[in-house]
């Protein structure tokens, strides 16, 4: 009960009072005790009005403060000979408003006091008074049991709008909750989708029935379309994407990803857009959060520049071309020629053999020279898959060898895939390569192995070996150590491994040899 | 007494070519590239160098500085594939005789030679 309602009860009952104490036997004028009594009660109620709530709800205060009234009813009572009327019902109205106050701690003992002081004001007015009176039998258990009632009654009505009070107060409180949580996740929201946009890749997300859930600006311009009216359109109504839907389809049906791949696309804007992408599935617990996502780069200005370089590559391989094609070609063809003038000036039977016969180890020369450069310069093509017998090649490669000494150990029936003219070729040029870097007691030994999809054959000399500088060039077109060299021997041996889809190693130590492994597949893929 | 010439090229048939030009009338020496070459003037004196300029090993310009470096007055003819070499500083500041581009013209090699070393 708040302080208003009690002060403004109090007030009613001061009403009463002085009603009472107007039509009490004696009446009441302004010159009585009664007069005061009852001005002083009624300024109490004025000065209640000013002590701060919190004060007044303690219970040493409106215990005080009913033991007042109890006191100012009764001596206005007493003084205005009040015994002979209703006055006592007054004291009804004390203990209930007493136990709208306070509990029934707070109104027993007000029940108690007012009992008291009832009992001492009818023995005062008539002392032969028996305790069987009905004045005392009837009255006083009455003010007992309307203080226990009424308590119960206002302890009761408190309870229930504490009740109240508490779940307004806890809705409240939930509602500024899920304002606050509903205002953090629009926060939460916008940063997501910030650091979408931030990123300097495409981002598409797709639901697995292929709507566009999201799409950041560098995906939008990458292809060429307007991100605010992609999202929530199917991702295979936008012309060119179908492509990507098509994966993406996959990712989600087999909940996967692809970790590194490349795809062309062509939409409406941009044709011909190279994509560097990797995607994954989205598994959510309901179908609307469960999709795809993919992040993508536009390729197209690194395709430019790689494009570039290898023109600028090929520029410079041609120039260097030209350079040793005109070394190397016009040293052989000065000699046929200048060999042809002497064979014009001269009779001799013997200087006309060693003329022709050198004319036509020139012309063997410039022939030998061709081929390595049509070896080197032929444009990457599909090879033949003819089995070839590796030991049986290595056996017929090595049979015109006459200064050095030969070993092969070797499996049985070393078969693998091939163009047996290029794997010839390769053989030759890195058996000859040992051969000529071998001076006196050179030997070449060759093992042929089988290593399970592979059959390496390794091919080690005792000759002088390569420096570790050149060995880093040793697979570059045109560098040689030879005195006789063309500089294309190991590229074009490099150009026929790659083509079996082989691997080769060189391993060299200088002043002690070279070891070459070879590993040439069994079997090469069917195209 | 027969003049003396030493032919110096990487390509053994250029050596070959030549000698047999020139050994008629001259006593010929070869060396295979500009290190044996230094070595071979440094011990005896020659009365010509024809010499190619790319070569494996020591350079033929290389060579010939060294060789001028060395106090040795021998005329020399470059005989190369590239007539780019005429320009080169080396050359320039070495007193090179004469350039013979390959292809060889035999007759105007030996009038060269006569012309600068005589019989």
């Amino acid at each position: 009960m708040n302080k208003k309602t009690l002060l403004f009860l109090r007030f009613i009952l001061i009403l009463v009072t002085i009603l009472v104490m107007t039509y009490s036997k004696k009446g009441l004028s302004v010159f009585e005790p009664g007069y005061l009594i009852a001005f002083i009660y009624f300024i109490s109620n004025i000065i209640l009005y000013r002590i701060p709530e919190k004060l007044f709800t303690k219970p040493i205060v409106s215990f005080s403060m009913f033991l007042f009234d109890i006191i100012a009813i009764s001596l206005a009572v007493y003084f205005t000979q009040g015994m002979q009327t209703d006055f006592y019902l007054i004291y009804f109205l004390v203990i209930f408003v007493a136990s709208v106050g306070q509990d029934v701690t707070g109104s027993l003992p007000i029940a108690i006091v007012a009992s008291l002081i009832y009992g001492w004001l009818l023995y005062r007015e008539n002392p032969s008074i028996s305790f069987f009176d009905s004045k005392i039998l009837i009255r006083v258990p009455f003010l007992f049991i309307l203080a226990l009632m009424s308590s119960y009654w206002s302890q009761a009505t408190r309870r229930e709008l504490k009740k109240k009070d508490e779940l307004e107060r806890f809705n409240k409180e939930l509602q500024k909750e899920v304002t606050r949580v509903a205002a953090e996740e629009i926060e939460l929201r916008k940063y997501s989708e910030k650091i979408i946009n931030s990123v300097t890749s495409g981002v598409i997300a797709v639901s697995s029935d292929g709507m566009i859930t999201t799409i950041n600006p560098e995906a939008a311009r990458s292809l060429g379309i307007k991100s605010e009216y992609s999202i929530g359109k199917d991702i295979r109504e936008i012309r060119g994407l179908e492509s990507l839907w098509q994966k993406m389809e996959q990712c989600i049906k087999n909940d996967t990803s692809i970790k590194r791949d490349e795809i062309i696309v062509n939409t409406d804007k941009k044709k011909n857009i190279p994509l560097g992408f990797s995607m994954s599935s989205i598994s959510g617990a309901k179908d609307r959060f469960s999709g795809c996502v993919m992040i993508f780069k536009d390729l197209s200005g690194i395709r430019e520049l790689e494009h570039k370089l290898k023109r600028a590559e090929r520029l410079s391989y041609l120039g260097k071309m030209a350079s040793w094609v005109a070394h190397e070609i016009r040293n052989p063809l000065t000699a046929i020629d200048g060999f042809a003038q002497l064979l014009e000036n001269t009779d001799e039977k013997e200087k006309i053999d060693l003329f022709t016969s050198e004319i036509h180890k020139g012309t063997q020369r410039i022939n030998y020279i061709i081929d390595d450069i049509l070896a080197f310069a032929r444009a990457k093509r599909k090879i033949a898959h003819v089995p070839i017998d590796l030991k049986e090649m290595m056996s017929s490669i090595t049979k015109s060898i006459i200064d050095t000494k030969i070993e092969i150990d070797s499996v049985r029936s070393p078969i693998v895939e091939g163009d047996a003219e290029s794997i010839r070729r390769l053989f030759v040029n890195l058996i000859n390569n040992s051969v000529e870097a071998m001076r006196d007691n050179g030997v070449l030994k060759i093992t042929i192995v089988d290593s399970e999809e592979f059959i390496t054959t390794e091919i080690i000399d005792n000759g002088e070996g390569i420096s570790v500088d050149d060995a880093k060039n040793i697979f570059e077109p045109f560098f040689t150590t030879k005195q006789r060299g063309t500089g294309l021997g190991l590229s074009i041996v490099k150009k026929i491994v790659d083509e079996h889809k082989g691997k080769i190693e060189i391993d060299s130590k200088q002043g002690v040899g070279t070891k070459v492994k070879v590993a040439l597949p069994k079997k090469q893929e069917e195209v | 007494m027969k003049k003396k010439i030493l032919i110096c090229d990487d390509e053994e048939p250029i050596r070959l070519l030549l000698s047999e030009a020139l050994k008629d009338k001259y006593y010929i020496e070869q060396a295979t590239d500009g290190r044996e070459a230094l070595k071979k003037i440094t011990k005896e004196t020659f009365d010509l160098l024809i010499t190619d300029i790319k070569m494996p090993g020591t350079h033929g310009l290389e060579a010939i500085e060294r060789i001028r470096e060395r106090n040795k007055e021998v005329p020399i003819i470059i005989c190369s594939a590239y007539r780019l070499m005429e320009d080169d500083i080396v050359v320039k500041t070495s007193n090179v005789a004469a350039f013979i581009t390959k292809p060889i013209d035999i007759k105007a090699l030996q009038t060269k030679v006569w012309e600068l070393i005589g019989d």
